[in-house]
């Protein structure tokens, strides 16, 4: 399984997919210029997990837990992100030890709304985590 | 008698680093005045919708005398966003139709419609996923009212105003 990390913009999240510390984040703000490009290397990545998967299922056990800590992101976004829930999706539904994080702050129930949303439409069961305004 | 103030008003050349300019100044607002979050993120997320459909959608003036326009306002406890851009009158028809079919629906069948279109494989590069509208219906709650005004044969001025309450 390969890292790939791309830095945040005013307009991009952050990507954090880190296999060697088990850290796998999505972050901020989502409205890049171009949302396909911007998004073509996250959905190229899980599909090679995909494949990584049917090379070494046997050595996986701990679960990957990806943590999405967005604070908005665009109408365009939200069709890439959901394209990526899906894939996660279908490899849990494949018996893959794969979980989603939808973390929101407690004054925003829309972030929480939206991922109800991402969790119902890409048929995967996301773990819901309020977050205390200090 | 109610007050109104405008916290944003732009008419001209509009760019994606036009729009960063634009949404930088209404983050500032916002941030700055304690409103609710889920109002502030609103009116953001709107924002950058009715943004980027002018810079998806918007046809050139031939002439240069008509640019695109937004503004954001605070009246009567509600924020009104309003812009307006040149649309081609053949493409009038298609866009009335899809502003119709959000506007008369509730809820539960916005998110429908949103989860018909989020569904579909194609993503047009310049044109975006076609949720602007569906979005923008859902965050201001239907709220919203439009006009087309015929400038000449080719072109009309369309003009979009949502309403947030806080």
């Amino acid at each position: 399984m390969r890292k790939l990390i791309i830095d945040s913009t005013p307009n991009s999240p952050k990507i954090l997919f880190e296999p060697d510390t088990s850290m796998f984040e999505i972050s901020g703000e989502s409205r890049p210029e171009n949302a396909s490009v911007f998004y073509k290397p996250v959905i190229d990545w899980v599909k090679e997990l995909e494949a990584y998967f049917k090379q070494n299922d046997a050595q996986i056990y701990a679960p990957i837990i990806f943590d999405f800590t967005l604070e908005y992101f665009n109408s365009t976004s939200a069709k890439f992100i959901l394209d990526f829930c899906k894939k996660l999706g279908h490899l849990r539904t494949l018996g893959h030890p794969i979980n989603v994080r939808w973390h929101y702050e407690e004054d925003d129930e829309d972030m929480l709304e939206v991922g109800q949303e991402m969790s119902r439409m890409s048929k995967f069961s996301f773990e819901f985590v309020k977050e205390a305004i200090l | 008698m109610s007050e109104t103030r405008t916290i944003l008003s732009y008419q001209g050349f509009i760019e994606f680093k036009t729009t960063e300019i634009l949404l930088q100044k209404v983050k500032n607002h916002l941030d700055k005045h304690s409103i609710d979050k889920v109002v502030k993120k609103r009116v953001y997320n709107i924002m950058v919708e009715c943004i980027e459909n002018i810079l998806k959608h918007h046809t050139m003036d031939p002439n240069e005398k008509i640019h695109p326009y937004i503004v954001l306002k605070k009246k009567d406890n509600k924020y009104l966003i309003t812009t307006g851009n040149l649309i081609l009158n053949e493409e009038i028809d298609i866009l009335k139709q899809k502003l119709n079919d959000a506007k008369n629906q509730d809820r539960a069948t916005l998110l429908k419609m949103y989860e018909h279109q989020i569904a579909k494989e194609d993503v047009l590069i310049n044109k975006g996923a076609g949720l602007g509208i569906l979005t923008i219906a859902l965050k201001a709650n239907n709220d919203f009212s439009y006009s087309f005004a015929p400038l000449n044969k080719e072109l009309s001025i369309f003009e979009l105003q949502v309403a947030v309450p806080y």
